[in-house]
């Protein structure tokens, strides 16, 4: 696992409070996890923090998995 | 003959004499209202933004002797005191916190929950979604509630149900297929927001396209449990359902339809529909076939009033959506 799949685990984990180890690419995201929209802000908050891409609060509602969050941060770094 | 609604909402605002806060504080109709509502005497406005590039009759006026507050979140002296507390309800470092609570609308939503504000107006340069969601974050619900959603209120020439001719719907604008949790807490949010803003006693009729069983479907199960909920979740209340709409409305037809007593039928005066289509398109119809004036749609649910504006909203909607924020702020 890259170091950008690892960072963008721990922070849905954080937010969802899950463990990060049980973190998969296609675990959907307020399905799966149970994170509301709100969490979104917050998820976008943290990956500009941790990772420094700015993602805006209407884009960040777009991905539905995991790894259609990391996907999207690659795309912007 | 009965006060008009805004002039009512006025008269209440004018006795609280609330501070409402705009985070969209630079936007020229925004400011317009503002000063409207202080020159008014129906609210104290606090306008969020960059002072210098607030028009100069706003900043002439927020020196003079209005109760107009302009407020830059960046040089506040609140701010942190606003990442400290939402850093350590969320649990979450203070680089996030600032990045998060710094944006305007969180801010707004952060005096609010700081009581430093009676509520907030927003949604001229924002979408509904971001209102809420800021909103949620920030202040919450009340207890017991566990989703935004909103109501109109309409009056009808001539219809003389209701409440005195008035008649609320909800939820024409929010969630737009609620489960029946979720209808349910449609149900107890408008009942609070009927008591609160327009001092009703609530009689609330959960609305299906049957009555009592009259009809077997899924969507009459919806609303059936919904109707369970809400009675649960709020037993001082009147609630009742699944009842159709001329039940709801018309003591006749609720004489002949309805199987056992009820406080409601044929005399309700907030209409819940199942679902976004159903009270949109409600709504709607009535306002252009029955030419009934339609105050909203006003978001509810969060523990103090927030109120959500069109992105083509004029200076007097802006005053109205205030008014009724001001009206259910109290402070």
């Amino acid at each position: 696992m890259d170091n950008t799949t690892q960072v963008v685990h721990e922070i849905i984990a954080k937010i969802a409070k899950k463990d990060p180890a049980h973190m998969g690419p296609d675990l959907k995201l307020a399905e799966d996890l149970g994170m509301k929209s709100v969490s979104r802000i917050e998820l976008a908050a943290l990956l500009e923090d941790k990772l420094g891409v700015e993602i805006d609060n209407f884009e960040i509602r777009k991905p539905k998995t995991i790894g259609e969050v990391v996907e999207m941060v690659n795309d912007k770094l | 003959m009965h006060m008009d609604l805004m002039e009512y909402l006025a008269q209440k605002a004018k006795k609280s004499l609330s501070s409402i806060v705009f985070p969209e504080g630079e936007d020229p109709i925004i400011q317009e209202a503002a000063v409207k509502l202080a020159e008014r005497g129906q609210a104290r406005p606090i306008l969020l933004g960059n002072g210098e590039l607030m028009g100069e009759e706003t900043k002439a006026k927020n020196n003079g002797r209005l109760p107009l507050k302009i407020i830059d979140p960046g040089a506040s002296p609140a701010l942190e005191r606003y990442i400290d507390q939402y850093c350590r309800d969320r649990d979450m470092p203070q680089s996030v916190g600032k990045r998060i609570v710094s944006q305007p609308l969180c801010f707004g939503a952060m005096m609010v929950k700081s009581r430093d504000a009676g509520g907030m107006v927003a949604g001229i340069a924002h979408p509904t979604e971001d209102v809420i969601l800021a909103s949620e974050l920030m202040i919450g619900f009340q207890p017991g509630i566990g989703l935004a959603s909103s109501f109109f209120v309409m009056e009808a020439p001539g219809f003389t149900g209701g409440e005195d001719g008035r008649i609320i719907f909800a939820d024409p604008a929010v969630n737009p297929d609620p489960d029946p949790e979720q209808l349910a807490d449609i149900a107890v949010s408008t009942a609070h927001s009927a008591r609160d803003l327009l001092g009703w006693e609530p009689r609330v009729a959960m609305l299906s396209f049957s009555t009592r069983g009259s009809a077997s479907h899924a969507l009459v199960d919806k609303v059936v449990k919904a109707t369970q909920l809400a009675r649960q979740k709020a037993p001082d209340l009147m609630i009742d359902g699944e009842m159709q709409a001329d039940t709801a409305l018309m003591e006749s037809v609720a004489l002949k339809k309805m199987n056992s007593e009820s406080q409601v039928a044929g005399r309700a005066n907030i209409l819940i529909f199942p679902d976004l289509n159903s009270a949109n398109i409600g709504a709607k119809l009535v306002q252009h076939l029955a030419n009934a004036a339609s105050y909203g749609p006003v978001i509810q649910g969060f523990a103090r009033p927030v109120s959500d504006l069109s992105r083509g909203a004029t200076v007097e909607d802006v005053v109205g959506a205030s008014l009724m924020v001001a009206a259910r702020a109290g402070i």
